[in-house]
């Protein structure tokens, strides 16, 4: 099995960071935990989230992204764009964005399915019931409606893996998937 | 997929209803975006022009910024029939490449004009 990256298998639709048996890495809370795939499954697109109305000029409230927590020893992979015509950015948890510069945090809007069709930078993770917050921006010179947000992607369920075999993978002898459920 | 030359957003300006005639009656065809909050200017192209006419004559319709003595001219001005419908598309209409409110005006009212915009930035 090849050691994988999220974000590093290239061009192409989504694709599973990882399938049944394939050691896992999860960041959270800046700590690594380490765990074997035990099953997955696929999840469609679906609206998760609505912000709700934005007036014209104004930064709405981050809201939780409640539908995306999962259960225990359990991760979720997700891809996700904008519907409306707003500007929204992604906390994972609350204070840290994702992505996120020395001087900024980029915000994704419809644009990117435009530019990134298969929607590899829109890519985050979400271990447990660990959830993300969204906050909606309406640049634009008229009220919006609403601003509502979808996404796909793959739920994965875990379990422990033995002590020797993370040392193995620590030591760079076994193969791993390092997913990061946070952002900086 | 999206068409390749496609760079921003894509959506619809509001129902403007040209009831006088003449420069000093200019409708706000796009309000450009200039959020503090976003990074960078946004500037818009227009995509598609839905227009009709029913002044009783035919007349022109001109497009650009500004309203009154302060209107500038942005594309040739287009030729309206009287109680005719027409649809510009995108490959009618210069990529005119706007960073302030677009406006319009007509030699006889009342005519209604629409804009499908691109957001660019």
């Amino acid at each position: 099995m090849p050691e994988m990256w999220p974000h590093k298998s290239g061009l192409g639709l989504m694709e599973p960071v990882a399938l049944k048996d394939h050691n896992v890495a999860i960041l959270w809370s800046d700590q690594w935990t380490y765990k074997k795939v035990r099953r997955w499954d696929a999840v469609p697109p679906f609206q998760f989230l609505n912000l709700g109305a934005i007036a014209a000029n104004t930064t709405g409230a981050a809201v939780n992204a409640v539908n995306l927590e999962l259960l225990d020893d359990e991760f979720g992979q997700y891809r996700w764009w904008v519907i409306d015509n707003a500007q929204v950015r992604l906390w994972l948890p609350a204070a840290s964005g994702v992505p996120r510069l020395r001087n900024l945090q980029p915000v994704f809007d419809s644009n990117v399915i435009v530019r990134d069709p298969c929607l590899h930078l829109t890519e985050f993770f979400v271990w447990e019931d660990n959830r993300p917050q969204f906050q909606g921006i309406n640049g634009s010179n008229y009220a919006l409606a609403q601003a509502r947000l979808v996404c796909q992607g793959f739920r994965y369920r875990v379990e422990d893996l033995p002590a020797a075999d993370i040392k193995e993978i620590q030591a760079g002898r076994k193969p791993c998937v390092y997913v990061q459920a946070q952002g900086f | 997929m999206p068409a390749v030359e496609q760079k921003g957003i894509r959506v619809a300006g509001p129902l403007v209803t040209l009831a006088a005639a003449g420069v000093a009656n200019t409708g706000n065809l796009w309000q450009i975006s200039a959020f503090a909050q976003r990074v960078g200017v946004t500037t818009a192209r227009i995509k598609r022009l839905k227009v009709v006419n029913y002044s009783g004559v035919s007349t022109w319709l001109y497009i650009g910024t500004g309203t009154g003595v302060g209107f500038v001219q942005a594309m040739p001005r287009l030729r309206l029939l009287n109680g005719v419908n027409d649809d510009y598309a995108e490959n009618d209409l210069p990529e005119v490449e706007f960073s302030a409110n677009i406006t319009c005006y007509v030699d006889n009212a009342t005519c209604e004009v629409q804009a499908e915009i691109e957001e660019v930035g």
